[in-house]
């Protein structure tokens, strides 16, 4: 997929739902699979409750696609 | 039949006495017929746990199940279950959780947890299995049991843990996820204490596919969009389920019920709840507040929250802390609530329980049936610090709380003196929410007769008229057969029939893994959940056939019940609800007469095709369910 603009993330924002990783591993499978490990979204738990950190890994090709999935305006892009 | 979609498609079975750990294809058929999470879980402890076996015997057994929407972007499929036979009533036990979902990226729907380990372990559930030694981990509580298992192997887990509650055996432990998310009812952390199992940890690389990705995403973004646009979800997004709170304590939503106060004496009504402003908590109570949502779920109706010289903690129901210690049991003010939830969410042990366990002593001690003598010279009052030394005391069974511990059937029973009078219980669950005198309705009915006891479920449909009633249902997609039973009798509305469809409804969403917001708000037709269904498994269903596989799952509770003995005089209220009547907002509410309860059971078993009189299935439904 294009690689665009850089993703903005407002951690403080997340609930912890992952969405936007279920979003990225299925809609960049080819074979259309949920599956968090192959997701290039990694969100885990804080140490502090409440909290949750955001990671895009190297292979994240900024496409975009995990950003409509987030229903707290955690995920941007310009 | 080839392999299902949605489902990961295997059981695991772990023996903590033998060490073994064997996987078994999911039978799709089965899956279908039961389809899956807590009904399916039902049918596999039904086969597992042997006849009377004892709550804490290591032959009873752990089912754990997530449903065939778990796992999926479908929103708000999160839900997983444990089911086991429950120390509290010695019926089957069941509980849900929106944190253990990872379960399925292992590749399993189920884990079959039996037997006992010799000594603490902790059970890891990724692409291998392990069980794993947990000396190090005995005595702490679940979020420093959490913590040092994040640190072990990486906070991408979801962390199942007991506390010092179910280490110890107290009947009402809780299974605590990822530090605040509870498997809190039926004391299925006392079964996992009872096996040294203090926690188990999910993750794993297994993938989920759905049978027709591009209709699954179609139905994913309709649903999501219709639970978006809902009225009331920015209200439920900033509340959580403290959106009903004000109704209970004003009464200004017609039917609505009333919170129990002192141990279901009176109601707590807005006299009495004069520090429980929603205005306060959210203004300058509040330091920190903020959405959690379980797996999947695009509305976030938990919270974060850091109280000004309060906890800081998140909170599966914040409304629960403030109706089962502020109202129960009359402790005064959010700070002192959400003060006992942590200490709850910490030992391991549900609050609604722990609240009626409490409220039932210090009536009693207030009453002078029990002294100090019997107390270990606790002065038992309706303070918050008296509440908290009593939580502490049940959950490491110190003195009076190790009496306590064993339960609102088993602890009165030992008292004597009539103390079984002052258990606020149903099948051993504590009374929790609203008072069932203070208003009627498929709730009230359901408490009565559900095989588990007290519970949320189903949607609570009030004295309403027929027409309202037919309105409600039509939205949630009932077929017209049915509407016609619903609809039959003289007063022109059957609660056996209500009870028993929004039951099979809330079943179905439930089995599915799905948030009971799908039945309790949003009123989806049950059609488009079947169609969710299809398309993620490839079977065909529609609605109907969703509702008989959930009447399946609720039937095969029933019929584990029925093989411990249950009968029709299980199916009751609390003796105080039976004599004494309640005065709700200046209304007498009269107690539930004899008469009508007997009514109201009958109703009920008739609507479920049960014998009319014992409450027991026929042998031809018996065999259709397990052969």
């Amino acid at each position: 997929m294009a690689r665009t603009s850089e993703i903005s993330v407002a951690a403080e924002h997340c609930s912890g739902c992952m969405r936007c990783a279920l979003a990225c591993s299925f809609f960049t499978s080819r074979e259309r699979v949920f599956n968090l490990s192959k997701s290039k979204i990694v969100v885990v738990p804080g140490w502090e409750q409440g909290q949750f950190e955001i990671m895009l890994s190297e292979e994240c090709t900024r496409c975009g696609i995990c950003i409509p999935y987030c229903e707290f305006d955690v995920l941007s892009q310009q | 039949m080839s392999k299902l979609g949605g489902y990961a498609g295997n059981i695991l079975k772990v023996d903590l006495t033998t060490k073994s750990i064997t996987s078994a294809p999911l039978s799709p058929e089965l899956a279908a017929k039961f389809l899956g999470g807590a009904g399916l879980n039902a049918r596999l402890a039904y086969g597992c746990i042997p006849a009377h076996t004892p709550a804490f015997s290591p032959q009873n057994t752990l089912v754990f199940g997530a449903g065939p929407l778990v796992g999926t972007l479908a929103p708000g499929a999160g839900k997983t279950n444990i089911t086991a036979r429950s120390p509290l009533s010695n019926f089957i036990g069941s509980s849900g959780s929106g944190h253990m979902g990872a379960v399925k990226f292992a590749g399993y729907d189920h884990v079959i947890v039996t037997g006992k380990a010799d000594g603490p372990v902790y059970l890891v559930i990724g692409d291998e299995v392990k069980i794993r030694e947990a000396d190090h981990l005995w005595g702490k509580d679940t979020w420093e049991t959490t913590d040092v298992i994040w640190r072990e192997l990486g906070r991408e887990y979801a962390i199942a843990s007991i506390g010092p509650a179910g280490e110890n055996l107290v009947a009402d432990a809780a299974i605590i996820t990822n530090k605040y998310s509870a498997f809190g009812t039926t004391g299925m952390g006392a079964v996992m204490g009872s096996k040294n199992l203090k926690a188990i940890a999910a993750y794993g690389s297994r993938g989920i596919t759905v049978a027709e990705p591009k209709r699954f995403m179609e139905l994913v973004n309709g649903l999501c969009k219709e639970m978006l646009d809902f009225p009331f979800i920015q209200v439920l997004r900033d509340l959580g389920t403290l959106i009903n709170f004000e109704n209970l304590v004003t009464g200004n939503t017609q039917g609505s019920g009333a919170i129990a106060y002192k141990n279901c004496q009176q109601v707590a009504d807005e006299e009495v709840m004069n520090n429980f402003d929603l205005q306060t908590l959210f203004g300058p109570l509040m330091e920190q507040h903020g959405n959690i949502s379980c797996l999947s779920c695009p509305v976030g109706c938990k919270h974060f929250m850091r109280l000004k010289g309060g906890p800081a903690m998140a909170l599966s129901c914040g409304s629960a802390p403030a109706t089962n210690f502020g109202g129960s049991c009359a402790v005064d003010g959010w700070i002192e609530v959400y003060k006992c939830a942590e200490l709850c969410n910490r030992l391991g042990i549900n609050y609604s329980s722990a609240a009626s366990l409490i409220a039932m002593a210090t009536e009693l001690y207030q009453r002078g049936i029990i002294d100090t003598k019997d107390t270990d010279g606790l002065e038992l009052d309706w303070k918050p610090e008296v509440v908290r030394d009593m939580i502490k005391k049940i959950s490491y069974r110190q003195g009076f709380g190790n009496l306590l511990a064993d339960g609102l059937i088993e602890a009165p029973k030992r008292i004597g003196r009539g103390a079984e009078y002052y258990a606020i219980q149903f099948k051993g669950i504590g009374n929790t929410v609203s008072d069932a005198r203070s208003n009627f309705s498929s709730w009230s009915s359901s408490l009565l007769t559900n095989v588990i006891g007290h519970s949320h479920s189903p949607k609570e449909l009030y004295g309403q008229s027929a027409e309202a009633t037919e309105l409600v249902l039509r939205e949630m997609g009932i077929c017209d057969d049915d509407l016609a039973r619903v609809l039959s009798g003289p007063s022109g509305r059957h609660l056996g029939w209500v009870t028993r469809w929004t039951e099979d409804y809330a079943f179905a969403v439930e089995c599915l893994g799905l948030c009971n917001f799908y039945q309790h708000a949003l009123n989806i037709k049950v059609g488009r959940l079947a169609e969710i269904y299809s398309a993620a498994t490839g079977m065909p269903m529609d609605g109907e056939g969703l509702l008989k596989a959930a009447a399946r799952g609720l039937d095969i509770r029933k019929a584990f019940n029925q093989r411990e003995g249950v009968s029709r005089k299980d199916d009751t209220m609390p003796m105080r609800f039976l004599t004494e009547p309640l005065m709700v907002r200046g209304q007498m509410r009269p107690p539930y007469e004899k008469q009508k309860l007997d009514q109201m059971v009958t109703e009920y078993y008739e609507a479920r095709g049960w014998d009319r009189d014992k409450g027991t299935l026929s042998p031809q439904r018996l065999a259709e369910l397990t052969c």
